[in-house]
């Protein structure tokens, strides 16, 4: 590896240590451990999404609905938790418990990722449509699941979920921690991992070598959607609530986090603890900036900013690659 | 078969662990559990509030010319002086009355110039749906500690929220006209200082309308 490929794979790492002194020095609130956690639960939705995000770019696509995805499967979730579900003709009503109502929120989100897949690889549209397609379907599927309103009043048992403490930290960062260690094995130790980086680097060359391209990208888009319908349970438990407007803009963050994590628009470059670290600095950019009381139209500018500083900073070391 | 093995192992944890801990519960008609007396009722709790507590404190709002006098000369004292804040929060949570002539009424928002004579709106009056936790929190009547959870509490707020939209909302429709005369108790949420920005959003929650001079009754 040579010194220029060293630096780029510490940018994160370095990018992070300086935004935490800095904010360090700029606020009195930032640096405390009632902070800390606070981050670390606010990440957990973002980090989620970019879990799934970084399956999809590594295999050289995208998803935009993610944040669309995650409403429709945090409202499955708390409209079947709260009222179950009527069978008329068998006379009967199923009542959905707490981890019925978690796992219909993965299988919606799984659901709909295995779709996009579908729509990408056999009828081959390109990813940036398909998945735009799909972030107005999903919404418009949520305003019809929820009329319009918030579900609210889950119950104590989900809210532990999104609220309770586990050893001192956050439910949802023992939930999402456990989450990247499994999709970093998936990713660095398994045929599907290897896969995905060798469809990202070159489709065509991975194809002849006899890797089945479409069976992985359904893959990595189905799991992706796995990935929203899990932040989506999460975000949901959090807020006690599934409202219509959850996750709007979402897609972006994730996507964010990804880049700034190091990964490659085009494929075949990245790796999940990369987007995790990418999550953080986003995390803390967001906690910092509100400590900082800096105006929520700035805070936009501020972050579209750091996304390109990120990206251009990544090709300067990497020779413009 | 050694391949089979494997599969039949997970399969079979699986249905164990389905088995302590089902995805679903089967009911029919008439398995309906019993209500739980104890259980908090949301509706019945505000019936009592919103038309017994809530109108005694009216007279405890605030003056809504003077908070907002305040909050352009200092929006942060005047939250120290007149707001609330809840919790770790940073904003500030106002119960205001006043007394004014309507502007502008387009069925989102009724613009509101107060005192006597004035032609700008000095706040507005927010319609449709109703988000948040101001019409709650502001008056301060009614604290966290008060419940055995935070889920009533929060189906409490969703249930005053419910009341402004369906009895106070409609008394503030599409026939309102400019220069009627109202009389209003509201509730407005700034996230924090810096977040305030004339004029002041107000949830109401009582209003009382005179029609405007030489309009038809």
């Amino acid at each position: 590896m040579n010194l220029r490929s060293r630096i780029a794979s510490l940018q994160s790492i370095v990018a992070l240590v300086v935004l935490v002194v800095a904010l360090g020095l700029m606020t009195d609130s930032f640096l405390t451990p009632e902070n800390g956690l606070n981050v670390l639960r606010q990440i957990s939705v973002n980090l989620c999404l970019s879990i799934g995000m970084t399956l999809v770019i590594l295999s050289g696509g995208i998803d935009l609905s993610v944040g669309s995805m995650l409403a429709l499967a945090g409202a499955v979730s708390a409209g079947l938790l709260k009222h179950g579900v009527d069978l008329p003709g068998m006379g009967v009503h199923l009542e959905f418990t707490v981890l019925g109502a978690i796992v219909a929120g993965l299988v919606v989100g799984s659901l709909l990722g295995a779709f996009n897949g579908l729509t990408i690889t056999r009828f081959g549209l390109p990813p940036f449509v398909a998945t735009l397609g799909m972030l107005s379907i999903a919404r418009g599927l949520t305003m019809l699941w929820t009329g319009g309103h918030p579900i609210t009043g889950l119950g104590d048992t989900f809210g532990q979920l999104g609220s309770g403490h586990l050893l001192g930290l956050p439910t949802p960062t023992w939930i999402v921690a456990a989450l990247v260690a499994l999709f970093t094995l998936i990713t660095l130790r398994t045929r599907f991992g290897r896969h995905l980086y060798a469809i990202g680097g070159n489709e065509r060359a991975a194809e002849l070598s006899g890797v089945n391209v479409a069976w992985v990208k359904m893959g990595a888009y189905t799991l992706c959607g796995a990935m929203a319908g899990a932040a989506g349970v999460l975000i949901t438990a959090r807020l006690d609530s599934a409202t219509p407007n959850a996750g709007v803009a979402y897609e972006l963050d994730s996507i964010a986090a990804v880049v700034i994590g190091g990964a490659s628009l085009s494929g075949g470059r990245g790796s999940v603890l990369g987007a995790a670290l990418g999550c953080l600095i986003i995390g803390i950019l967001n906690n910092g900036l509100v400590l900082l009381e800096v105006s929520p139209f700035w805070q936009q500018v501020i972050k579209g900013g750091v996304i390109l500083l990120a990206v251009a900073i990544d090709r300067a070391a990497r020779g413009g690659k | 078969m050694k391949r089979i093995a494997p599969k039949l192992a997970v399969l079979a944890a699986v249905a164990v662990l389905l088995w302590f801990f089902p995805l679903v519960r089967v009911t029919r008609p008439g398995d309906e559990p019993a209500i739980d007396p104890d259980a908090f009722d949301p509706v019945g709790y505000v019936d009592a509030y919103w038309t017994e507590r809530l109108p005694k404190s009216h007279t405890s709002a605030a003056p809504a010319a003077e908070v907002i006098k305040a909050l352009s000369a200092d929006a942060k004292a005047a939250g120290e002086r007149f707001g609330r804040t809840v919790g770790m929060s940073r904003g500030f949570f106002f119960y205001l009355r006043g007394e004014g002539t309507v502007v502008s009424a387009d069925g989102r928002k009724v613009g509101v110039a107060l005192g006597e004579g004035g032609e700008t709106a000095d706040l507005v009056l927010t319609l449709g749906p109703v988000f948040g936790n101001a019409v709650r929190d502001a008056p301060g009547l009614i604290g966290v500690n008060d419940f055995e959870d935070s889920v009533a509490y929060n189906d409490l707020s969703a249930e005053l929220n419910r009341r402004v939209e369906s009895e106070v909302q409609p008394l503030l429709g599409d026939a309102l006209e400019p220069g009627a005369r109202i009389n209003f108790v509201g509730c407005a949420e700034l996230s924090s200082p810096r977040a305030y920005r004339a004029p002041l959003k107000v949830t109401p929650i009582a209003v009382v309308l005179s029609p405007a001079e030489g309009a038809q009754q």
